[in-house]
């Protein structure tokens, strides 16, 4: 009797490994090969350094309230969309900060000069007053006047129209200065009170330059000027060579270290691995499905969690070894090397935690993205090397085929 | 490996702790003399990378930049990468900050030499840059805070003290051999220093753990380096599997993981050595000094109460 029921037990123990592995090789098989929607490669958000692209970090010069950066942003987007491949990012970043994000862009003078152009549009009386703003212009274009000279039309919008009429009605006889970057490109002297909310630049133009000057007013006056306090460029060549050799680096790195633990530990050492491709799996499950973005630091920092999540494995086999050494049988001794080993495990790997918890609220970029990976990766490198290597040991023995040369202490009678 | 597991640790706890005050010495000499090979997230400044197409000299690039910097900047040839690896010279160029307009000069000078194409380009301000230098001392100042913390919750205070001695070494023996290979230091670096520090203490805590545990089922009279010793022979082949373990990994990014993640690299192999060997030369010995100091007030008290009474 007893000797067949260890027998069902047996197979199906082994059964259940076997599907465990067929299961994680399947994952792996479809994430890399099966079809387009569930491939991990459309399913990540590359980082810049990985894809190519532009991030700058523009800095407002002066003081400025919220409205003011708000606009800018506004402002920068309708100039950046133009110029993007995919999503661009353009955002706050504290109180006088903008960060701008484009992916695939590769031309590093295309979004200087985008930027670079504040192209702020002021209309000034010669007392020096700004009567009016770039805010207050709706559209600008182009039209000839007595079929000769080129001007810019500019059809104002909002409170616009009025201050026009104001300042034209008090500035009678005088001059009217339309600036451009503190630059007078036009100075006519107003002869009427105008209130249709039109107004005209007149100037030297030809039809090229009034037509570029129309486009500089159209991409939208910025309110602010900005100065770039960072900029990053990365072709997309250089993200490609990149992405290639750190995932080719990975799988060196992945391939030694589980030849590694099958070397030390052999059976115990196999699933650890399978505990580990697990580990990878949830992890990077888990960063995907929070959007997170893959930069080089964040490959990093996954690679640098499988390290962590060996040291888990190794600290418990060394402990369930030492249990056997002295004495204990096979599945008490496991039971109380993994039981010994989760204050070392623990503890030492809150610290790590600790450190990037730090790191996640001190940086920016790409290394909040290498604490994040990092954080996530040590947390359920906890979680796999504890209860899923113990699970998979436990099924090993139950399997009947090992005694404690599972671990490789030699059984002595006792 | 079995060798490891007898030797008598503590018996050269004075020798160990000896080497490591050596070595953060001549660390500590490297960085005073040859200085930190700082990169533009410390200093500000932009970083070129540029393709020429053909043949172009590193001189042919400095002459032609210098005529727009006026002085010379620091130009390297790379390997270069992408399809057309074989037709081009890619260059590093690094300058100090670049006006808007001295940057369009010093584009059209590179271009005149040849056509180029752009690889990659960074540029930092002074503004970012201080920033990032003050952030990273607040951060790495915080996190060995919270690590003594969190020690001398779980532990006691003796091992807190003692691991951050640790960690202070692990990050000296860094910088020093970062001096001495002119490694440069950027942005990722306060990323590496902090990985470091946390497997470091990782790597330390296993030891004190052990420690510990042994410390709870002392027996009477045993001699305090005796189970100091004891503890890490029990520890060590961990140690050692788990170190080589993660410096495999690091080894392999160093070699396949491409340019752009070489220093990071390099900076977190050279921590993760230091940190490994220094949990047992720095931390255990220095704890077993303390511990046994400690001792021996309590037994000269012991002592010194039936004299009194």
């Amino acid at each position: 009797m007893r000797a067949s029921w260890k027998r069902n037990t047996s197979w199906g123990s082994a059964l259940t490994l076997l599907l465990v592995i067929v299961v994680l090789v399947a994952i792996g098989v479809l994430a890399v090969w099966g079809p387009e929607s569930i491939r991990l490669k459309s399913n990540v958000t590359l980082g810049l350094d990985l894809s190519g692209g532009v991030n700058m970090v523009l800095q407002a010069k002066g003081p400025v309230d919220d409205a003011t950066m708000d606009a800018a942003v506004e402002v920068l987007e309708r100039r950046v969309n133009p110029l993007a491949v995919g999503e661009p990012v353009i955002q706050r970043e504290g109180d006088d900060r903008i960060i701008i994000q484009i992916a695939g862009l590769d031309d590093p003078d295309a979004a200087r000069e985008m930027v670079g152009r504040t192209a702020k549009l002021q209309f000034v009386d010669e007392a020096g007053n700004v009567v009016l703003e770039g805010s207050d212009v709706g559209k600008a274009g182009i039209a000839t006047q007595n079929g000769v000279n080129y001007v810019v039309t500019l059809e104002l919008k909002g409170e616009g129209p009025d201050k026009f009429a104001k300042a034209t009605a008090a500035n009678q006889g005088k001059r009217i200065y339309i600036m451009l970057d503190e630059e007078v490109i036009s100075a006519p002297t107003v002869r009427e009170t105008i209130t249709g909310g039109q107004a005209q630049i007149t100037g030297d133009f030809t039809a090229e330059e009034a037509q570029q000057l129309a486009q500089l007013i159209n991409g939208g006056a910025l309110p602010v000027e900005l100065e770039v306090i960072e900029n990053r460029l990365v072709s997309a060549t250089l993200g490609e060579e990149s992405l290639t050799q750190s995932l080719y680096a990975a799988l060196v790195g992945m391939a030694a270290v589980i030849l590694f633990l099958l070397i030390l530990y052999r059976v115990p050492g196999l699933m650890a691995a399978i505990a580990l491709t697990l580990y990878g799996y949830l992890t990077i499950g888990f960063l995907v499905a929070v959007n997170a973005t893959f930069s080089l630091p964040s490959i990093a920092g996954l690679l640098l969690s499988v390290g962590m999540a060996v040291d888990a494995n190794v600290i418990i086999f060394e402990r369930i070894k030492e249990e056997l050494r002295n004495g204990k049988g096979l599945r008490s001794g496991i039971q109380a090397g993994f039981s010994r080993a989760y204050a070392a495990v623990i503890d030492s790997n809150l610290t790590t935690v600790i450190a990037g918890v730090i790191l996640w609220f001190f940086g920016t970029g790409p290394v909040k993205g290498f604490a994040l990976t990092m954080i996530v990766g040590v947390l359920l490198s906890m979680f796999t090397a504890i209860t899923v290597t113990r699970w998979l040991i436990n099924l090993c023995v139950s399997t009947g085929w090992f005694g404690k040369n599972l671990f490789g202490i030699k059984e002595v009678a006792q | 490996m079995s060798f490891l597991t007898r030797i008598n640790y503590m018996r050269y706890a004075k020798q160990m702790l000896g080497f490591c005050v050596v070595t953060v010495i001549l660390s500590l000499v490297a960085v005073g003399v040859l200085g930190l090979n700082t990169g533009i997230d410390f200093t500000g400044g932009d970083l070129l990378d540029i393709q020429f197409t053909g043949q172009v000299t590193s001189s042919q690039v400095e002459q032609a930049a210098e005529g727009i910097l006026g002085t010379v900047p620091q130009v390297q040839q790379v390997e270069a990468i992408g399809d057309n690896a074989d037709q081009v010279t890619e260059f590093l160029i690094r300058t100090p900050e670049m006006s808007p307009e001295v940057r369009t000069q010093f584009m059209n000078a590179m271009e005149e030499i040849s056509s180029i194409t752009v690889v990659s380009e960074t540029n930092v301000s002074a503004t970012i840059s201080r920033e990032l230098t003050m952030n990273a001392l607040l951060a790495l100042g915080i996190a060995v805070l919270l690590q003594v913390i969190y020690i001398w919750f779980r532990f006691e205070l003796k091992f807190g003290v003692t691991a951050v001695v640790a960690l202070v070494h692990d990050v000296i023996i860094t910088l020093g051999v970062m001096s001495l290979l002119q490694i440069q230091l950027n942005s990722t670096f306060v990323a590496a220093i902090l990985t470091v520090l946390g497997y470091s203490m990782n790597d330390t805590i296993v030891v004190f753990d052990r420690i510990r545990e042994n410390l709870h089922k002392r027996k009477k009279g045993e001699d305090l380096e005796e189970l100091a010793t004891r503890s890490i022979q029990e520890v060590i082949t961990r140690s050692l599997y788990t170190g080589v373990s993660v410096i495999m990994v690091l080894i392999a990014l160093l070699i396949w993981g491409g340019a752009t993640l070489q220093d990071f690299t390099a900076t977190l192999l050279i921590g993760t050595i230091a940190g490994t060997y220094s949990s047992v030369c720095v931390a255990t010995t220095l704890w077993l000094f303390w511990a046994k100091a400690d001792e021996g007030k309590k037994r000269e008290k012991v002592a010194r109460k039936p004299a009194r009474a």
